[in-house]
């Protein structure tokens, strides 16, 4: 079949990295190909290259034929290539309409300059209306006022009222529930019967596997590999095409040293959150807490680490009662937290690496109350080189890879010498290359004798991690299990026992959405 | 039980859905409440105040900040600002006092007014080609064009002006004073590009996520220089008012413009940050700070006092629109 | 809900302020006497505003009236001016008192008080408009302090020599006619004047001025200060490169602080105004308009004299300066 969209040789490359390395790729109409990739494989400069953003260095690209080249955005819209970022491209303030129509606004009257709003509603109402969204998105509502799925909704209509022949969305499911993501992919098998090609980026493995009709694998710039769907046999195998190595090596054997408890917590409860949660960790071990977004994981942790208050219940540490008001004084007890959002309450985006690394450890550094950078430069280098860290330490955090600057938050405790260490989401939107050291790490935290606590949607991360899972559901602890009794389906079944529905058929879903290999 | 719970459950309905309203509207009829309030409390504490001979008056000296004031909305909303309007007004004067001068009035008005187009389009190619900061580069230009003026004119007002000119400050229309009709004119002008014209769309697009608008092929630096453009341009048209006000040119005249047009911009809803608000609320905004500069004026008031007066409420519209900005994020 | 208490808050305050101001406030509400006079002024503060301000409070005072001083804030704030004497005219005054900064901007307002029957009046200006009349007008005429000036010059320098002037506020008709009459006078003389240059009404100004001059030209002979704001700056200067005595000063207006560096020797030719007297006989012309009677004399002109170290001493002062530590604010 004839390609709609192709890339010849195509390279670009940045200041010290080369991006692209003469990658050659192709788009059909009336497919659905996904494009994956660890993080700086090239997938995002290949999608800047054909949404017009960037320039390639070399290479042609050939769009329904004739070559083309983009010099704007706007100069790929016009050739049919329509590209929804990761970033959403919504204008708060103004209605879904205007967002539909943005840049191509109907108008009338002289010089064709009056902005006709009722033909834009119009037209708008229809293109919801298609995508089956015509009773739940009405559109005269301001746009802000809509859930993130919505709003990923209307720039799929905003491309779709282009009648573009070529839509390319990057991690469109990224920032999704479970229903939202159901609802896109549904959308995205429609347009693709209509005929549109469609380019979709996603590190969601098994998402990928259920709906796309080819696969491209770019590592380190490269192409390396295009299969078509009856060809893949497994995420397994895909991942394994990614990172360049057999998968065994994703996981290492857990910490054989279990020692004391280090941290106790009894009938913690804080009102609108959680409610009696009873757990311990030990000393090298590794617990996991699973359960949905939304069942008060992070909220206990968040207790424990003193950034919100408890209303009920005690924790206890090595033996004494733990009552932190701040997290400095957790800090100060021995207790380390790794937030779910790494770049806003993780990382001092625009310091050095090295001063984002040695943050929580300053004293040691300082004595008389003036830094020593040279003990800094030592210690911070140290502890990159065995998390691998991939980045420049004394270039400014912001710099660096959603992994690498994962690690440098991770850098920062186990310069800290806390015995206790939380983990929220440590490895959401990083690339399976980084998150096998992740998990390499926390192995060696644990060997080391400190005691961590993995909070994950990921079950299969999880199952493999840890020692020890509690499951939480609707703010409360439903089970609690031991590495010989981890199975998936009672984890699941017990993060949504809280709520009202037959666990089999959700939780079938999740474990596809979850991006679990088989 | 049943039934109690269900009625209970929509009395709380409603008392939620007032408080929605209320935040959701707040904004919108808060200002002109304000107003109101402000001209009944003028209205008993000053026997003039509302007579016909002072409501007039208010038009006339207000017309000049809403005629800039309309300019500087268009440039706010794109997240932008421009300072150097005082500087503006002061060229335009001159040039236009020394054009009437020389050849006529009509002439010497149409001079005026594209002196001021030229400095928005200026303005404008300094902010997106040099890519200065709005706030540097039309900080930068209130110096130029201050230091222009006064060279132009020699440090000294330009007379000599026909009388028919500084007449026409003084002229009345249906009642109503011919300044006023001007700044009501720009003020349907401003309102119907901004809402019902695809350029008014794409300004509001810029403004409130300008990456957005950029990759859906609008193109941005070309919106923001036709911005300043159209606020020059409608900072030209008030200097108009103010020069045949005092019949003459002044090189100093609308120096304290900048903060009164951005006061009145950000009192009127539109928001710093871009994308949101609207020249009615602009309108509003002017409204409320003539009415209260005039009425302390009534009440004798220092001006000393005014300019303070003038400077809190600012933030307390700063303040206002900060919460309304939160309010609106974690939504 | 936050939000809306701190709009409530904001309502509260606004509230509070204006009617606190205007319940404290006496002069705006307490209309008790036979009613109250306007007057509005480019400036308020300074050697000369300050004596015509007083002149007409204290007769206006005697007379039975209350004042409403308006103050502009300086020359450049014409429009303000203008707005302000509109503000007078809506709040129905009995008469105004004004000096126009710049006499071109008030033909509407000046029109706009006839069509209200207040009768309008120059108070320290001969004129109120440029091609509208007022009712009457008390000054010294500007032209008149040029010739004095020029007198006062060639007196100075029998011999001739070199001269700068500070001409006054950049635009301001009162010092370009006294400049004007002043070259009139000493043209063909062998005075010549090096150097002349305009500035803000401010002592500060006027001394950095003069002490450029001071720099520029070593020989300079005689230093002319358009009133005496700018003698005062020039004194300074003098007094400051230790020139008093040595380089002649001549100015006019002759206020608390002219005295003081007459006395230290550092002004030698003052031509003096009676400021004071200006603002007493526009308060009484205004007192006879407002009781419908014609004015004896609708222009007035008040009288100069030179004043020079030699004659310090004897001069009558009281109608020159107000009373020390005397304010418009009170």
């Amino acid at each position: 079949m004839e390609a709609v969209v192709s890339v010849e040789e195509v390279s670009k490359s940045y200041p010290g990295v080369l991006a692209l390395d003469g990658v050659s790729f192709d788009l059909r109409p009336g497919e659905v190909h996904a494009l994956v990739g660890e993080n700086g494989a090239g997938k995002s400069t290949l999608i800047r290259i054909l949404s017009g953003d960037v320039q390639p260095d070399a290479g042609r690209i050939c769009a329904r034929g004739r070559d083309v080249s983009f010099n704007s955005p706007g100069d790929a819209r016009r050739s049919g290539i329509v590209t929804i970022f990761q970033e959403l491209m919504i204008v708060p303030d103004m209605t879904v309409a205007e967002n539909i129509v943005l840049g191509d606004e109907p108008c009338a009257g002289p010089l064709r300059q009056l902005y006709s709003r009722r033909r834009a509603e119009l037209a708008a109402s229809e293109i919801l209306r298609s995508l089956d969204q015509g009773s739940a998105i009405n559109a005269r509502r301001i746009a802000s006022t809509l859930s993130t799925g919505q709003k990923q909704i209307v720039e799929i209509a905003r491309a779709l009222i282009q009648r573009a022949p070529v839509i390319i969305l990057d991690e469109p499911t990224a920032a999704l529930s479970d229903s939202e993501s159901e609802t896109l992919l549904r959308i995205l098998r429609q347009m693709r019967d209509e005929g549109a090609a469609i380019l979709f980026v996603s590190h969601r493995l098994e998402e990928v596997r259920s709906i796309a009709d080819r696969v491209t694998v770019l590592r380190g710039g490269r192409r390396i590999a295009t299969l078509a769907a009856s060809e893949v046999t497994g995420t397994g195998q895909l991942i394994e095409l990614m990172i360049g190595r057999p998968l065994s090596e994703m996981f290492s054997p857990r910490n054989a040293k279990i020692g004391e408890i280090v941290l106790s917590v009894r009938g913690a409860s804080r009102q609108g959150a959680f409610e009696d949660i009873t757990f311990e960790v030990r000393a090298g071990e590794v617990l996991g807490m699973a359960g949905l977004v939304g069942a008060g994981r992070t909220e206990v942790t968040r207790a424990i680490f003193g950034a919100d208050p408890l209303d009920g219940g005690t924790i206890t540490k090595g033996g004494r009662t733990l009552d932190v008001a701040t997290p400095a004084e957790a800090m100060k007890a021995g207790i380390a937290y790794l937030p779910e959002d790494r770049k806003t309450q993780g990382l001092v985006l625009s310091l050095s690496g090295y001063e984002n690394l040695i943050m929580t450890s300053l004293k040691r550094h300082s004595p008389f109350g003036v830094v020593s950078w040279r003990g800094v430069t030592v210690a911070a280098r140290e502890v990159a080189r065995r998390l691998q860290f991939r980045g420049n330490l004394g270039a400014a955090a912001s710099t660096n890879s959603g992994g690498n600057q994962q690690k440098l938050v991770i850098g920062k405790w186990v310069l800290s010498d806390a015995d206790v260490l939380i983990f929220d989401e440590p490895t959401r939107g990083i690339d399976v290359g980084a998150k096998a050291e992740i998990y390499r790490l926390i192995h060696e935290l644990a060997g080391a004798g400190r005691a961590v606590i993995v909070v994950s949607s990921e079950i299969t991360e999880l199952v493999n991690l840890c020692h020890r899972i509690v499951v939480m559901s609707g703010g409360r602890i439903y089970d609690e299990m031991n590495a010989d009794e981890f199975d998936d389906r009672r984890i699941l079944d017990a993060a949504f026992a809280a709520h009202v529905s037959v666990p089999g058929s959700l939780s079938e879903r999740f474990v596809r959405a979850s991006g679990h290999p088989t | 039980m049943h039934d109690s719970s269900r009625i209970e459950v929509g009395r709380t309905d409603r008392r939620e859905r007032l408080t929605d309203l209320a935040r959701r509207y707040g904004r919108e009829i808060g200002l002109p409440a304000v107003v109101i309030i402000l001209m009944a409390i003028f209205g008993f504490t000053s026997d003039v105040f509302l007579t016909t001979q002072n409501l007039r008056n208010i038009g006339v000296a207000a017309a000049a900040l809403a005629a800039v004031s309309f300019g500087q909305t268009f440039v706010v909303l794109t997240a932008g600002l421009d300072l150097s309007v005082g500087s503006t007004v002061a060229l335009v004067s001159v040039v236009a006092a020394y054009g009437i001068r020389s050849h006529g009035i009509a002439l010497g008005v149409a001079e005026g007014i594209f002196a001021g187009a030229c400095v928005g389009i200026v303005n404008g190619l300094v902010i997106t080609k040099l890519n200065v900061f709005p706030f540097i580069a039309t900080l930068a230009m209130l110096s130029i064009l201050s230091g222009l003026a006064l060279n132009l004119s020699g440090g000294i007002p330009i007379s000599g002006l026909p009388d028919r000119f500084g007449d026409f400050a003084y002229d009345q229309v249906w009642g109503l004073p011919a300044p006023f009709i001007v700044a009501l004119v720009v003020l349907g002008v401003s309102h119907l590009i901004l809402q019902y014209t695809r350029f008014g769309r794409h300004i509001y697009a810029v403004g409130g996520n300008q990456e957005a608008a950029r990759l859906s092929g609008i193109e941005i630096n070309r919106v923001k220089v036709l911005a300043y453009i159209f606020c020059s341009f409608f900072a030209a048209v008030g200097s108009i008012v103010l020069t045949a006000r005092v019949a003459s040119g002044q090189p100093t005249l609308g120096v304290s413009l900048p903060l009164e047009s951005v006061a009145a911009v950000v009192l009127g809803g539109v928001s710093l940050f871009g994308g949101r608000g609207s020249v009615i609320g602009v309108a509003f905004g002017v409204a409320f700070v003539s009415i209260l500069s005039n009425g302390l004026n009534l009440l004798n008031v220092s001006s000393y006092t005014q300019m303070m007066v003038i400077g809190a409420a600012l933030i307390l519209a700063v303040a206002m629109d900060q919460i309304f900005v939160r309010r609106r994020s974690s939504e | 809900m936050r939000a809306r208490s701190l709009v409530g808050i904001g309502i509260g305050v606004l509230v509070a302020v204006c009617t606190a101001v205007a319940v404290v406030d006496k002069t705006a509400l307490a209309d008790t006497k036979s009613g109250t006079i306007g007057v509005s002024m480019p400036n308020i503060k300074g050697p000369w505003f300050t004596p015509v301000l007083f002149g007409i409070s204290d007769e206006a005072k005697k007379l039975g009236y209350d004042v409403n001083i308006q103050d502009a804030g300086g020359y450049a704030n014409v429009d303000k001016q203008v707005t302000q004497l509109s503000n007078l005219i809506v709040q129905k005054v009995k008469a105004i008192l004004m000096d126009p900064a710049d006499p071109s901007a008030f033909n509407g307002a000046v029109r706009q008080a006839k069509e209200a029957h207040i009768p309008i009046l120059g108070a320290g200006s001969p004129i109120v408009a440029s091609s509208v009349q007022g009712d009457g007008a008390v000054s010294s005429s500007h032209c008149n302090i040029g010739h004095e000036l020029a007198k006062g010059a060639k007196a100075l320098l029998p011999n001739g020599g070199s001269i700068a002037i500070l001409a006054g506020p950049p635009g301001a008709f009162w010092a370009s006619d006294r400049l004007r009459c002043f070259k009139e006078d000493i043209a063909g003389s062998t005075i010549k004047i090096v150097a002349e240059q305009t500035s803000e009404q401010d002592v500060a100004a006027a001394l950095s001025l003069a002490n450029d001059y001071l720099q520029r030209f070593p020989n300079l002979d005689l230093l002319y200060g358009a009133d005496d704001t700018y003698g005062i700056g020039i004194a300074r200067a003098a007094q400051g490169a230790g020139k008093c005595g040595k380089i002649k000063i001549l100015f006019a207006v002759l206020g608390e602080q002219a005295e003081e560096m007459m006395k230290a020797g550092c002004a030698d030719y003052v031509v003096a105004q009676q400021p004071v007297l200006i603002g007493r006989l526009a308060a009484q012309m205004a007192d006879e308009l407002i009781k419908g009677k014609q004015p004896s004399q609708k222009s007035i002109e008040v009288p100069l004299f030179a004043v020079t170290p030699a004659n310090l001493g004897s001069v009558n002062k009281t109608n020159m300066q107000a009373p020390k530590g005397w304010t418009p604010g009170t």
